[in-house]
């Protein structure tokens, strides 16, 4: 059966290309390419161009942002007590960034130089991730509904103070915590969930062997993107199914509660 | 007003990443980004939060890149030819380095509008209108400058072996 396909502008190539058209459009074009090789071939051309530009130019993306630019978003001044905390909160951001220089993260890469006790740190909080946020039962130990005594009693066994931030402005709520062994001490999670029951968690440290800052890094561990941080023997981790700049805007919530 | 430094920060591997993509220079390309953010901040009274951040920022970042080659007298942008295979012989083994050298080669090869058009839809996802937006033209425009761009870039690839756009990854 031989249908009429309307016609197929460059236009309709260009969004087939680039996943643009609406489902119907793109059935057209699809069929149309069947019968047509050689466009076919150009457009899978188009597609592979994209493809290799993407693999180049992603791992830009893991790098640690350096220094000098978290500075510069800083540098402005807003009006208003709203403004001024913003700065500051950059400002922390960036004091703790400008303390290793932006190169910590950069330094043990290097062959030649030893893995700190840290570099495992990320691997943990998604390991933790992997096997408590899929939970459907008992996802944590102590639910949100018994907060203060969540809070209370992790910090106590974790040895550093914890809080819970009120994270509803970017759409999660608390549903609770739990203690779990990490290496040889103790660590602590938090679990929070969104409306569509999307969950993110937090993995807190306080005994890694680091005497250092380390500013925000990205990575993706074992298939969970994973924003970490460091003070000194404190560690933070941000673990969940998000982009780098939601797990940014996340993190510095984070950030603000408990890491300094 | 939405908390613009926090907003800034988490746009900034994206703006890094497109810079480096633009300017293949690394140094040059932070040093952009650096001026696109302190630019952004002497003109903040003209974002009002509701407005994308992100085409905002690049929009910033993009005319940069454009008067500073405008700067450069009119000579012919830098292309770094680091790593570049010269002479016409190519390794099979070295398939991979001859493709990123060639994929650099080959994006410098482009006008800088056609540059920026496949760079933004094909690396930065973003749609026509956004692109549209950034390069401050209609989206007939954005979309004739990225055909023609692609098809250049196809072309100048086109002397290396047949497997070079294979997935680099």
């Amino acid at each position: 059966m031989s249908e009429r396909i309307p016609n197929i502008t460059d236009e309709d190539l260009l969004g087939f290309v680039d996943g643009r058209l609406d489902p119907a459009r793109h059935a057209d074009v699809a069929r149309h390419l069947a019968d047509h090789p050689e466009i076919a071939e150009e457009v899978d051309g188009y597609k592979d161009l994209n493809a290799a530009l993407r693999a180049k130019y992603e791992p830009v993306l893991e790098e640690p942002i350096p220094a000098r630019l978290l500075r510069a978003a800083a540098r402005g001044r807003v009006p208003g007590p709203t403004g001024v905390r913003s700065v500051l909160r950059v400002a922390a951001l960036v004091a703790l960034s400008v303390a290793v220089g932006g190169i910590g993260g950069w330094l043990w890469r290097d062959a030649s130089i030893e893995p700190p006790a840290w570099s495992d740190f990320a691997r943990q909080a998604a390991a933790a991730h992997l096997v408590y946020v899929p939970e459907i039962q008992h996802p944590v130990e102590v639910t949100a509904d018994r907060q203060t005594q969540l809070v209370q009693w992790l910090s106590r066994r974790i040895g550093a103070r914890i809080e819970a931030p009120t994270l509803s402005d970017v759409g999660f709520r608390l549903i609770g915590g739990r203690l779990l062994p990490a290496g040889d001490g103790p660590a602590a999670q938090l679990m929070y969930e969104d409306g569509a029951g999307k969950r993110i968690a937090i993995y807190l440290r306080a005994d890694i062997q680091n005497d250092r800052e380390i500013a925000f890094q990205f990575t993706r561990a074992r298939d969970v993107n994973v924003l970490y941080w460091l003070d000194g023997p404190r560690g933070f981790a941000l673990s969940g199914d998000l982009n780098r700049s939601e797990m940014l805007r996340i993190a510095e919530v984070f950030y603000d509660e408990l890491g300094s | 007003m939405a908390d613009l430094g926090r907003l800034m920060v988490g746009q900034i591997p994206s703006l890094r990443r497109y810079a480096c993509a633009l300017v293949a220079d690394r140094t040059r390309a932070d040093d952009l980004v650096q001026d696109c953010l302190e630019r952004a901040w002497s003109r903040s009274h003209l974002f009002h939060g509701q407005g994308d951040i992100r085409v905002w920022l690049f929009t910033i970042l993009h005319n940069l890149f454009v008067s500073s080659v405008r700067r450069q007298s009119r000579q012919p942008v830098v292309i770094p030819l680091i790593d570049h295979v010269e002479g016409p012989s190519v390794h099979p083994v070295q398939e991979i380095n001859v493709e990123i050298a060639d994929l650099d080669r080959a994006l410098g090869g482009l006008s800088v509008d056609q540059r920026a058009a496949v760079l933004l839809v094909g690396v930065e996802d973003m749609t026509y209108q956004e692109a549209a937006a950034v390069l401050a033209v209609p989206v007939g425009t954005l979309m004739s400058r990225l055909h023609r761009g692609r098809k250049q870039l196809r072309a100048l690839m086109a002397g290396t072996p047949p497997a070079h756009l294979r997935r680099v990854k």
